[in-house]
């Protein structure tokens, strides 16, 4: 049993708060809040130093360390709320393009794409399927072959990063059940409109007309992809989000013991502190089954019913701990605590948005196996 | 990082497992511990199993080598009392894991080896003498005096919530040495009290779920030798080994309890089956799980920082905190799913003889006892969030 982090990820994990920290000035972070809140110098920075492409493999020239070290900088990125939508994109987009192609048909065709993505020269997102495992899902992508080729029709809502992806891959229906496929979003029969998500960040409403698709897995096959894309996003949902909430506290701590009121510091009323403890226990029992899901995934690899249970648990955790953390977080704060011009309201926006997107715990509750 | 256990840990937490359900608790054992007076233990067979523990080396296991013990680890010793706590059996955690050790290492040699061999043989236990009718959270404000006498000390007062002393051979007891009440905490000295001595009486409580007692202490005479540690200096032996008791008092195996007997009436029980069906069900049981999954890596966590050399304090309160909730949460969403038969304290029907219908009356104390949650959650916020006082 062991809960200490490793050399190398000490180092990284200095490396990646120094450039968060850095890129995360108040003033810097107005700027990009109504901007779309994504920071080109901030993604060229982690680029510089080989950060994009951490957990892919060296031979595309990526750092190919494991999950359990890329879940240390996704916290960094959740500690700062950094502009930059790394679970989207190198964990949705890149990692699982990755994972879900290697010994497979589509393993040649990616390898390219791969490599200027380890580099940050290109950028890519995933538009998954619905967390929610309705029987009808009410808007969906049709794909079609004609001759060789594919096309997509259809649209997809609240896509992460499309309206500045280089690429997606999407789930469609086919023929043959479901299928993934890579679009190459510049290509002609793809709009993309741009949307708004409630922490400042861009996405995009994808409508495609007959948009030009390479296959990557089709039927069982698409579904393992789709439980793989599930299985390392979650994960990383939950590093990011200890983040967050870890920072959240620590913010309420500090200004809880600084402001005063009826002749002392607001900390020293019980229901004020008691409302802070309540918040780190909840973000000690995200870390720790976030650190469960990140292991598994490094030992066991993405596949093992054990990882992926992990990660379904750790996601459920930080859909509550998010809630309740950045709710009584912004309680301690009252009115400072949402005024612009103190940091808090991005990680509480951040916040909300991290909890539903990909699966709240309604939403993942019954998809937990217990029988 | 790794979180599943280690082989090693494994292999001994299949070990215990199995030791405790085949040889400990076996059914006229589990017979015993549903009498009312022998809830805690002190029957007939209970004793039969102590001195088996202790022949068997289980108790020594977790004292450290240099007193003669197996130096089992923290994370060990977690996992001995979760097997253990898991099966039902009251496993001596007192002797075995926390007051034994400090005996061991502050009692005077004149009583220290013979105390200790008991115990490590599984023929004493002890009970705890702390709380007073006005001194429960506020501890450092208790009364029971120890006067300087020639030989010794003649202590006069009375605890309550002295659970197992009915068949204790020895009471560890916090008594005010110093007579200047305001030093609180400052004046406090810890003796052994042997309970054949003359004076020393007890008396049951009746509580809604488990059994415990008042003891009275009228004219009590003990030997200097039965001073432990040093004199007024009681309190960091009293504090000393909180961190581990707290998470004994929670650990994932007693918590997860009612959400394993659940599960195997679900799957097994023509009863229940049915309801394997209902989506609310399964809704309740994956919530149970998701929330039992954080309170096994929780107790994990705090054992090892505790192994490696940290206080585990802030850990140990956060997972006391959490745990002794859910145990409480677990008892009305296992209840649910179970009905009105989770409700039968006899007669035909009964689930897990009884087992549930207790887990309500018995588990209230857990949120106040082995220290109130308020005062935890006061650890966390001023020792791990240094939130001024």
């Amino acid at each position: 049993m062991n809960f200490s982090l490793t050399d190398t990820q000490i180092e990284i994990r200095e490396l990646a708060t120094r450039i968060f920290r850095d890129h995360t000035t108040q003033e810097r972070l107005r700027q990009l809040d109504r901007t779309g809140y994504f920071d080109e110098e901030l993604w060229r920075s982690l680029a510089s130093v080989g950060l994009l492409g951490l957990a892919l493999d060296e031979a595309h020239g990526g750092m190919g360390m494991d999950f359990e070290t890329l879940a240390v900088v996704l916290q960094e990125c959740g500690r700062f709320v950094a502009p930059v939508p790394l679970v989207a994109t190198l964990v949705s987009g890149a990692l699982t393009l990755q994972c879900c192609t290697k010994d497979s048909d589509a393993q040649a065709l990616v390898a390219p794409l791969l490599k200027r993505l380890a580099s940050g020269e290109a950028l890519m997102t995933a538009a998954l399927p619905a967390a929610k495992r309705t029987a009808k899902n009410a808007q969906g992508v049709t794909a079609v072959q004609v001759n060789r080729n594919w096309t997509l029709s259809g649209i997809r809502s609240a896509v992460p990063c499309a309206d500045k992806a280089d690429h997606a891959w999407v789930s469609a229906s086919c023929a043959d059940g479901m299928g993934i496929f890579l679009l190459d979003l510049h290509a002609t029969g793809v709009a993309v409109e741009r949307q708004t998500l409630t922490s400042g960040e861009y996405a995009g409403r994808l409508v495609l007309n007959h948009a030009p698709a390479d296959l990557l897995a089709v039927g069982q096959q698409a579904l393992d992809w789709v439980a793989t894309a599930e299985t390392l996003t979650w994960a990383a949902q939950a590093a990011w989000a200890t983040g967050a909430c870890a920072e959240m506290v620590l913010m309420g701590s500090t200004y809880t013991t600084e402001r005063v009121q009826f002749g002392k510091p607001i900390a020293t009323f019980q229901a004020v502190a008691h409302q802070l403890a309540d918040a780190c226990i909840d973000t000690e029992c995200l870390r720790a089954v976030s650190i469960q899901a990140s292991c598994r995934l490094s030992t066991e690899g993405y596949m093992p019913a054990s990882a992926r249970e992990a990660a379904l648990v750790a996601k459920v955790w930080a859909a509550d701990a998010l809630h309740r953390v950045s709710h009584k977080v912004q309680q301690v704060h009252g009115g400072a605590g949402v005024d612009r011009d103190y940091p808090l309201f991005r990680y509480a926006m951040a916040a909300k948005q991290a909890e539903v997107m990909y699966g709240g715990r309604e939403t993942l509750l019954p998809r937990l196996e217990v029988f | 990082m790794q979180t599943d256990l280690s082989p090693e840990h494994l292999d001994f937490q299949q070990s215990v497992r199995a030791y405790m359900a085949q040889s400990i608790m076996t059914p006229d054992f589990s017979a015993e511990l549903q009498r009312p007076e022998f809830n805690h233990g002190g029957g007939p067979v209970y004793w039969q199993k102590m001195r088996q523990l202790g022949a068997d080396g289980w108790i020594r296991l977790s004292w450290p080598k240099e007193l003669g013990g197996g130096g089992a680890d923290a994370v060990q010793q977690y996992l001995l009392v979760n097997e253990a706590k898991r099966a039902g059996v009251p496993w001596p955690s007192l002797s075995a894991n926390s007051i034994g050790p400090v005996l061991a290492n502050h009692a005077q040699p004149a009583i220290r080896d013979r105390v200790v061999r008991e115990i490590l043989d599984g023929e004493s236990y002890l009970a705890i003498g702390y709380s007073e009718p006005s001194a429960g959270s506020d501890l450092a404000n208790l009364r029971t005096r120890a006067e300087k006498v020639d030989g010794g000390w003649c202590i006069n007062g009375q605890k309550i919530w002295t659970s197992c002393a009915n068949f204790s051979q020895y009471i560890w007891l916090a008594a005010r040495t110093d007579p200047d009440p305001s030093l609180r905490h400052k004046g406090l000295s810890v003796f052994l009290v042997p309970t054949d001595t003359p004076g020393y009486s007890c008396t049951p409580i009746h509580t809604m779920g488990v059994g415990t007692n008042a003891t009275y202490y009228q004219d009590v005479f003990v030997p200097d030798t039965h001073l432990v540690g040093e004199l007024h200096r009681g309190w960091p032996l009293i504090t000393g080994q909180l961190n581990l008791e707290r998470l004994a008092l929670v650990s994932h195996g007693h918590v997860a309890r009612i959400y394993d007997e659940t599960l195997e009436l679900l799957l097994g029980d023509e009863r229940f089956r049915h309801l394997l069906d209902e989506p609310w069900v399964r809704r309740s049981m994956a919530e149970a799980k998701v929330k039992l999954e954080a309170l096994k890596l929780m107790c994990f966590r705090a054992a090892w920082i505790i192994q490696e050399g940290g206080s585990g304090m802030v850990e140990a309160s956060a997972t006391k905190v959490f745990g002794s909730e859910l145990y409480v949460e677990l008892g009305r969403s296992m209840g649910e799913i179970l009905g009105t038969a989770s409700l039968l304290s006899d007669g035909p029907e009964v689930l897990a003889e009884g087992y549930v219908e207790r887990w309500y009356r018995r588990g209230t104390v857990h949120t106040f006892g082995g220290g109130a949650n308020e005062l935890q959650r006061n650890i966390v916020a001023q020792a791990g969030l240094k939130l001024p006082r």
